[in-house]
C-alpha cells in the first residue's frame, strides 16, 4: 500500500511552500542590507562635503539669504501621510499631481522666485534680482553667486536655459506645462549668471511663470533622446534643502536633509512620505504614532477639533491659503434647458449653499461667488451670494416658460420634460452628497435630476466631448488666476476647458483686456467687474471653498501659519521629544 | 388524467416532495427560509413600509391618496411578479392533490412558463402605461401648518431619497430607529428599499449565470469530444481571470447602472454552473433512458432539456443558492470600491461603504446595520443552500 | 494552455480598448489649464508616442509579440517598464496568499476531520455554526471593523492599520524586523483566510462523512483495525482528493479578493496595482496583471491536477485526456 507515501508527498508540498515563503522574506531582507551598505558609504562621502559646505556658509552673511535663519534643535523625522502615490518625481513631466508636488516642491527643487509667504508677492530666491522691461516683453534674471546643486556643482545660466528648453521641447512629456509658456519667444544667456527671457505678447501671468519654474541641473538631466528624460521618474536631483533617498513603491518616499545646502538648512533630518489609501487607516496611523502629519477630511477635522484628549497630542490646524479649491456646478449651455439665464439662476436658488457650508461641511467652508480666492484681492467683496429660495426659483422657471402642463409633477416646455443628468466623478463623497441634495431639491421645484456618476477617466472624456447636461467639480486655486481657459468663448470648441459653453462677448472682452493689464489695481478692478458679470449670468453655480486642514504631531514646534500656508522647513522638534534618530 | 383523489395514496412521493420533506427536517433551514421569505416581503412592500407620502390625507376637505399615486411602473411590476409567485405556489399545492407524480414535472414546467410570460408582458405594459410622477410635496409640513388633516402615514414615514442636512449622521434615536446617513436620509428606510436592489441583484445575476451555465454545460457534457475540449478552454478563460478584476474593469469602463452590474456578475460567475452540469451530463449520457431517447430519434432539444436536464439540475440549483449570497457580496464589494449603483438608489453595499470609507471616520450605525443585513441574508441563503444540498444528496438520505 | 492564455488576453484587450476614456486626457484633466487647440495635438502626440494610434488588431499582435518575449511594455502612468512594477508587487501578493493558503489548509483539514469524526456531537455542531457565520461575513465589513476597533484608541490599539512595516523598520535587526513584518500581516492575513478556511473545513467534513459511511471503512473496522488507522489511512486519504481540487478554485478567488484587502490595509500588491491601472487606463499594466493572474490560476489548476494524481493513484493522465 502506498498510502503513507501519498500523504508524505502532500507534506513535502507543504514544506516546499513554507520554504518559498521564507525565501521571499529573505530576498526582501537582502535588499535591505544592500541599501544599508550604500547608505553608509554615502554618509561617509557626505561628511566630507558637509564640512566644506559649513565653512562656505559661515562666510556668507545670514541676512543675504532669502530664507530666515532656522531656529530650534536639530534632528528627528517628519512622516507625512500621502493619500495616493505620485506618478513620478519629475516635476516637468508630471502634468498636475499634488502628491508629487508635496514631495518635490521646495524640498528637492527650488525656483528662481518664490512668493513671500506673508506678503504674497514674488521675491527673489535662486535669483538675486529680476527686472521687467517697460513694455512687459522682456524679463532679465540675475542669479545668486553662492547657489549650487546638492552635488556641489554651482547653478549657472546654462541650467536655467536647459530647464526652459526642456519644457519647450515638443518631444518632452510636458504638454500641459508648455501651455503656460505659449507666449515665450526665447531665453538668452547674457553671461554666466544672467538670463533674459523674451515674450511675444504681454500677459501678467508670464512673470509668475518664469519665476516659478524649478531649475534642473543640466549635468544630470541632459539627454540625447527625449524618452530618456520622459522615463526618468525617480531619483530627483535639485538644489533644495532635501535630497532624495529612496522610493519604496506604493509604500513610502524618503528624503533626507541636504547637508550641502547653500542656504539655511532646515532642522528636521528626514522627510518620510508614507502612502496610506484608506481614510480610516490614515487617522488610526496618526493616533498610533505611525505618521506625524495628516491632511484630514473636513468631517475628521470637525470630529477632533473639540476632542481635548486628541488636541493634547496633535496640533489641529485650519487655515486659508490661495491654493484651496473651489467647487461648482456647471450647466451645459449647449443644452436647451440651460441656455436661458433665468433657468440657471433658478438652479442656483435651489442649492442651499449656506446650509451645505454650515452643516455638510460643518462650518468649515465659505460660499463663493466666483472662481477667485475669497480672501485674495482678485475677488470682488461687494457681491453677495444668491440666497436659497425655492419660491423665487419656481417663479424664475415659470417666467422662462417651464411649467407643469401635463400634471405629472415635472415641468415641461414644448413637449420636453425638464429631466437632466447630473454628472460627477465617483469616489469623492462630497460630489455624491451634492448629487443627492440636488436631486431632492430639484424634485421640490418639479425638475427631475438623475445622478450620473462616472469613473474619473470616463468623466473627463465626457467633459471633453461635451456629453453631459450638468456637472460638478472642484478646481484648485492659485494666488491669482486667469479665467481665460474656463470662460473665454474661444475655449468652447475642441476639447477646451470652457466645457459648459459659456459664450458672452462682454466677458470675452473683459478677460482679454485684463490679461494685458500689468497694473495690479486696474487689473483687479477688471476682474471685479468680470466676477459681477459671472454672478449675473451664473454659467456655474459657484458652491463653496474650504480651508486646508492639518493634524500634526505635537512634538513639532515653531509651526507658523502664513498667508500662503505652512512651511515645514521652519519646524523643529525639541531634543527631549525626538522620536527618530 | 388520474383525477380521482382516492388514488392519491398509491401515488408515492415525487422527487420534489422527498426533497422538501428532507429539507424540512432541519429547523435551521426552515428558519432561514422563513427569514428569506420575510426579506422578500420587505422588498415587495417596501413602498408601503417606508414612504414619506401618506396613504391618505384630507386636503381642503378632499381625500387624496398620494402614496398610491406615486407608485412607479417598477413597483407595479414587482407586485405583479409577487402575486404570480404566490399563485404558482398555490398551483404546486394543487398539483400535488390532482396530478399524477409522473407528469407533474411537465405540468409544473408549463405553468411556470405561462406565468412568467404573463409577468414579463405585464411588466412591459406597466412600463409603457404608467407615467413617471414626481411628487415632492411635504405632507408632514402640511399637517403641521394645519392645511391638511387625517393623514395615515407608512410605519416609517421617510423617503429614501429625501435629504435633510439638519439631521445628518445621527446615531439611532426614536425618530430614526437606525440613525441617518451622510445627507440625513433615514437608514432604516434606505435598508428596506435597498433590500430590493440586493435581492434582485442576487436573483437576476444568478438567474443569468444559471441560464448560461446550464446551456453551455449541457452542450459540452452531451457532445463531449472536440466540442467539450474547445468549450472547456473557454470556460477556463473565464475561470482564470480574477472575477473581481474583470467586474471592476467592465463596470469602471461602461458605467454604473444597476442592470449592468447584474449582467456583469451573471456573465462572470456562470463557469461553475457549467462545470456542474457538464459533469452530470457526462454521467447521464451513458444511462439507458438517454440512450433510448436517442435511439427513438427524439430531437436534440428534447433530449437535452426535457430528458436529461431535470435529472441533472439539482446540484446547479444548490449551487445557485450559494451563488445568490456570492452575488450580494460582489455587489457590496463593487460599492465599496466606488463602482456600485448610482445614488440615491439605495443598496446595502453602498450604505456600508458610507459608514466606513467616505468620511474617514468610523460611524458604527452605518457599518453595523447594513453589514448585518448583508451578513444575515448571506447566512440565510447559505444555510438554505446547505439544507437543500443535504436534501437532494441521495447518499446522505440513505445513510441517515 | 497557450490558447487559453491568448483568449484571456484577447478578452481583456477588447474590454479595455473598446471602453471610453484614454490615459492622456486623464493626465491633463480639466483644470490642467490646457488650451483648446493645444489639447487635441497633445493627445495625438501622446498616442503616437505610446503606439496607441495604430489599428487595434495591429496593437494586439504587437503586444502579443512583445509579451512572448516577456516584455510587457511601459506603464503610461508610472513612466517605467511594467515588468519592474510587477516584480515589486507580485512577491507581496504571493507572500500574503501563500501564507493564507498554508494557514487555510493546515487549520481547516484537522478541524474538518475532527468534526466528521465527532459527527453530530458538540464539536461538530459548534464548528458548523462557526463555519457558516464566517462564510457569510463580507470581507470589507471584517476589514473595516478590524481597523475601526483594533488599530487605534477607539477600542484596542493592538495592530498597525496600514502598510507592511513600521517607519523605522530599516534600522531593526533581523528578528525584530521579522516580528514587525508579521505583526503588520496579522489582520490582512486573517481577512484573507477566514472565508476560505470556513469553506474548506466544510468540504473536508463532508468528504470525511461520506467516506466514514462507506462500506470499505466498515470492513476495515470489522477487521479490527484501530480507529486511528481507519480514519488516518483509509477515510482521510480518500476524502482529501476533492479538497485538493478545491485549491484550483480557491486561488483565483483569493487573488481577486486581495484587491479589497489590499485597498483596506494599504498594501502595495498586485490587486491595488490592478485597481489603480483600471482607473487610470494604464493599458499595459491591466494587460500584464490579467495575463499574470491568468497564468497563476492556470498553474493552480495544473497543480491541483498533479496533487490529485499524487493523492489518488487511480488517476492517470492518459486516462483523463
Amino acid at each position: 500500500m502506498n498510502g503513507r507515501e501519498g500523504i508524505f508527498k502532500y507534506f513535502v508540498l507543504a514544506v516546499l511552500v513554507v520554504i518559498i515563503v521564507l525565501q521571499i522574506a529573505s530576498i526582501k531582507r537582502a535588499d535591505r542590507l544592500n541599501d544599508k551598505l550604500a547608505e553608509f558609504i554615502e554618509a561617509v562621502e557626505n561628511k566630507q562635503f558637509g564640512t566644506a559646505a559649513i565653512k562656505q556658509e559661515s562666510e556668507k552673511k545670514a541676512a543675504d539669504l532669502p530664507m530666515p535663519a532656522r531656529i530650534g534643535d536639530d534632528g528627528d523625522w517628519l512622516v507625512w501621510c500621502l493619500r495616493g502615490e505620485p506618478h513620478t518625481l519629475n516635476t516637468i513631466t508630471v502634468a498636475s499631481d499634488t502628491y508629487s508636488n508635496y514631495v518635490c516642491l521646495g524640498n528637492v527643487f527650488e525656483r528662481l522666485l518664490e512668493y513671500d509667504p506673508d506678503e504674497v508677492k514674488l521675491k527673489p530666491w535662486l535669483a538675486e534680482s529680476y527686472e521687467v522691461s517697460e513694455d512687459g516683453l522682456e524679463m532679465v534674471i540675475k542669479l545668486r553667486d553662492d547657489i549650487h546643486f546638492s552635488d556641489g556643482v554651482s547653478i549657472t545660466a546654462d541650467d536655467v536655459i536647459f530647464t526652459f528648453e526642456t519644457i519647450m521641447d515638443p518631444n518632452i512629456d510636458a504638454a500641459s506645462l508648455r501651455n503656460y509658456y505659449k507666449n515665450f519667444k526665447q531665453a538668452i544667456k547674457i553671461d554666466e549668471r544672467t538670463v533674459k527671457f523674451v515674450f511675444d505678447e504681454v500677459f501678467w501671468k508670464t512673470f509668475e511663470v518664469v519665476g516659478l519654474f524649478e531649475v534642473y541641473p543640466k549635468h544630470i538631466y541632459d539627454y540625447n533622446d527625449p524618452e530618456e528624460f520622459n522615463t526618468r521618474r525617480s531619483d530627483p536631483v535639485g538644489s533644495g534643502p532635501y535630497v532624495f533617498e529612496k522610493w519604496d513603491v506604493a509604500q513610502q518616499i524618503v528624503l533626507k536633509r541636504n547637508e550641502n545646502y547653500w542656504g539655511h538648512k532646515p532642522k528636521i533630518k528626514k522627510l518620510v512620505f508614507r502612502i496610506v489609501n484608506n481614510d480610516v487607516a490614515a487617522l488610526q496611523s496618526l493616533q498610533s504614532n505611525q505618521i506625524d502629519l495628516l491632511i484630514p477630511s473636513p468631517e475628521q477635522y470637525y470630529d477632533f477639533q473639540s476632542d481635548e484628549e486628541f488636541k493634547k497630542r496633535f496640533h489641529c490646524l485650519k487655515y486659508w491659503n490661495p491654493g484651496v479649491p473651489f467647487f461648482f456646478i456647471g450647466w451645459n449651455q449647449q443644452r436647451e434647458f440651460f441656455k436661458d439665464r433665468r433657468v440657471r439662476l433658478a438652479m442656483t436658488h435651489i442649492v442651499d449653499r449656506e446650509t451645505i457650508a454650515k452643516l455638510l461641511l460643518k462650518g468649515n467652508a465659505e460660499v463663493v461667488t466666483g472662481p477667485f480666492y475669497p480672501y485674495g484681492r482678485q475677488h470682488n467683496p461687494d457681491i453677495k451670494p444668491w440666497p436659497y429660495d425655492i419660491k423665487k426659483a419656481k417663479q424664475l422657471l415659470d417666467e422662462a416658460g417651464w411649467v407643469d402642463s401635463d400634471g405629472d409633477g415635472i415641468r415641461d416646455k414644448d413637449g420636453v420634460s425638464f429631466k437632466f443628468k447630473f454628472a460627477y466623478s465617483s469616489g469623492r463623497p462630497i460630489y455624491e452628497q451634492i448629487a443627492k441634495l440636488l436631486k431632492d431639491e430639484g424634485e421640490k421645484v418639479g425638475i427631475e435630476v438623475q445622478a450620473d456618476p462616472y469613473e474619473w477617466s470616463v468623466f473627463i472624456e465626457r467633459l471633453n466631448t461635451r456629453q453631459f447636461d450638468s456637472v460638478t467639480l472642484g478646481f484648485g486655486g492659485t494666488v491669482e488666476s486667469d479665467p481665460y481657459q474656463m470662460f473665454h468663448s474661444s475655449q468652447i470648441e475642441g476639447r477646451g476647458n470652457n466645457f459648459i459653453g459659456f459664450n458672452n462677448p462682454e466677458a470675452d472682452k473683459l478677460i482679454e483686456i485684463a490679461r494685458r493689464e500689468l497694473d495690479e489695481d486696474k487689473r483687479y478692478a477688471l476682474y471685479h467687474e468680470f466676477e459681477r458679470l459671472l454672478h449675473e449670468e451664473q454659467p456655474y453655480t459657484f458652491l463653496f471653498t474650504r480651508p486646508s486642514f492639518r493634524f500634526i504631531d505635537k512634538r513639532f514646534d515653531n509651526i507658523v501659519i502664513h498667508k500662503l500656508g505652512l512651511d515645514e522647513k521652519e519646524w523643529y522638534v525639541p531634543k527631549s521629544k525626538q522620536r527618530y534618530k | 388524467m388520474g383525477k380521482q383523489p382516492t388514488d392519491k395514496k398509491n401515488w408515492g412521493r415525487s422527487y420534489g416532495e422527498m426533497v422538501w420533506k428532507e429539507f424540512a427536517k432541519s429547523k435551521l433551514s426552515i428558519a432561514s427560509l422563513v427569514f428569506i421569505v420575510f426579506l422578500f416581503f420587505l422588498a415587495i412592500f417596501a413602498p408601503f413600509l417606508a414612504n414619506d407620502k401618506p396613504f391618505m390625507i384630507k386636503i381642503n376637505g378632499q381625500w387624496n391618496y398620494p402614496l398610491f399615486r406615486s407608485l412607479t411602473a417598477s413597483d407595479y411590476a414587482v407586485f405583479l411578479a409577487a402575486a404570480f409567485a404566490v399563485f404558482q405556489l398555490l398551483l404546486i399545492r394543487r398539483n400535488k392533490k390532482y396530478i399524477e407524480p409522473s407528469i407533474r414535472g411537465q405540468v409544473l414546467g408549463r405553468q411556470v412558463f405561462v406565468n412568467s410570460l404573463i409577468v414579463v408582458i405585464g411588466t412591459v405594459l406597466f412600463f409603457v402605461m404608467v407615467p413617471r410622477r414626481l411628487d415632492a410635496t411635504d405632507y408632514k409640513e402640511m399637517i403641521v401648518s394645519g392645511s391638511a388633516e387625517g393623514a395615515v402615514f407608512a410605519p416609517i414615514p421617510y423617503g429614501y431619497g429625501r435629504t435633510d442636512l439638519k439631521i445628518r449622521e445621527q446615531p439611532p434615536s426614536r425618530e430614526h430607529w437606525l440613525g441617518t446617513d451622510d445627507v440625513g436620509s433615514d437608514v432604516l428606510c434606505r435598508l428596506i428599499h435597498g433590500s430590493r436592489i440586493s435581492l434582485s441583484v442576487g436573483f437576476v445575476a444568478v438567474g443569468l449565470s444559471v441560464l448560461i451555465g446550464v446551456f453551455v454545460g449541457a452542450v459540452l457534457g452531451y457532445f463531449g469530444g472536440k466540442v467539450d475540449f474547445v468549450g472547456m478552454r473557454i470556460v477556463e478563460i473565464f475561470m482564470a481571470i480574477p472575477p473581481l478584476l474583470l467586474m471592476i474593469t467592465v463596470v469602471a469602463f461602461f458605467g454604473r447602472g444597476l442592470f449592468l452590474i447584474m449582467m456583469v456578475i451573471g456573465l462572470i460567475t456562470w463557469t461553475s454552473n457549467a462545470r456542474f452540469v457538464r459533469a452530470e451530463f457526462f454521467k447521464l449520457r451513458q444511462q439507458d433512458f438517454v440512450q433510448s431517447a436517442v435511439s427513438l430519434g427524439l430531437p436534440l432539444r428534447s433530449i437535452l432539456f426535457r430528458h436529461m436536464l431535470p435529472n441533472g439540475i439539482a446540484p446547479v440549483l444548490v449551487n445557485a443558492t450559494f451563488g445568490i449570497a456570492g452575488a450580494i457580496f460582489y455587489e457590496a464589494a463593487l460599492s465599496f470600491l466606488g463602482f456600485g449603483v448610482a445614488p440615491p438608489t439605495p443598496s446595502w453595499g453602498q450604505i456600508l461603504s458610507l459608514g466606513v470609507s467616505t468620511s474617514g471616520r468610523f460611524l458604527w450605525w452605518l457599518t453595523l446595520f447594513p453589514g448585518l443585513a448583508i451578513f444575515l441574508t448571506a447566512l440565510a441563503y447559505n444555510l438554505v443552500g446547505e439544507g437543500l444540498r443535504d436534501a437532494v444528496d441521495p447518499r446522505l438520505r440513505k445513510a441517515a | 494552455m497557450i490558447p487559453t492564455l491568448i483568449g484571456i488576453t484577447l478578452m481583456i484587450f477588447a474590454i479595455s480598448r473598446l471602453a471610453p476614456g484614454d490615459p492622456f486626457s486623464l493626465q491633463s484633466g480639466p483644470g490642467g489649464q490646457l488650451d483648446a487647440k493645444t489639447f487635441g495635438n497633445y493627445v495625438e502626440q501622446q498616442k503616437k508616442l505610446h503606439g496607441l494610434d495604430k489599428p487595434l488588431p495591429v496593437q494586439y499582435v504587437l503586444w502579443l509579440k512583445n509579451t512572448a518575449m516577456l516584455d510587457f511594455g511601459d506603464s503610461i502612468k508610472h513612466h517605467r517598464p511594467v515588468f519592474e512594477l510587477i516584480k515589486e508587487r507580485l512577491p507581496i501578493t504571493l507572500m500574503l496568499n501563500v501564507i493564507a493558503f498554508v494557514l487555510i489548509y493546515t487549520i481547516s483539514i484537522p478541524l474538518g476531520v475532527l468534526a466528521a469524526v465527532r459527527h453530530k456531537k458538540f464539536v461538530d455542531t459548534s464548528m458548523s455554526v462557526i463555519v457558516f457565520v464566517l462564510w457569510s461575513i463580507p470581507v470589507m465589513l471584517a476589514g473595516q471593523l478590524f481597523i475601526g476597533y483594533f488599530c487605534g484608541p477607539t477600542f484596542k490599539n493592538w495592530f498597525p492599520p496600514a502598510g507592511l512595516s513600521s517607519n523605522d523598520a530599516d534600522t531593526m535587526a533581523f528578528l525584530p524586523w521579522l516580528g514587525n513584518r508579521l505583526w503588520h500581516l496579522v489582520l490582512p492575513v486573517i481577512c484573507l483566510t477566514y472565508r476560505g478556511f470556513a469553506y474548506l473545513a466544510k468540504q473536508v467534513r463532508a468528504g470525511m462523512l461520506d467516506n466514514l459511511r462507506a462500506d470499505y471503512v466498515r470492513t476495515a473496522r470489522a477487521k479490527g483495525l484501530s480507529n486511528l488507522v481507519v480514519i488516518g489511512r483509509h477515510a482521510f486519504r480518500n476524502s482529501i482528493i476533492p479538497v485538493i481540487t478545491i485549491m484550483a478554485t480557491l486561488l483565483p478567488a483569493m487573488i481577486g479578493g486581495s484587491i479589497i484587502i489590499e485597498s483596506i490595509f494599504s498594501i502595495p500588491g498586485m490587486g491595488r496595482l490592478a485597481f489603480e491601472a483600471v482607473t487610470t487606463r494604464d493599458y499595459n499594466v491591466i494587460m500584464a496583471v490579467a495575463t499574470i493572474g491568468g497564468v497563476l490560476n492556470l498553474m493552480g489548476l495544473l497543480l491541483a491536477d498533479i496533487a490529485y494524481a499524487i493523492a489518488d493513484p487511480r488517476v492517470s493522465f492518459e486516462g483523463k485526456l
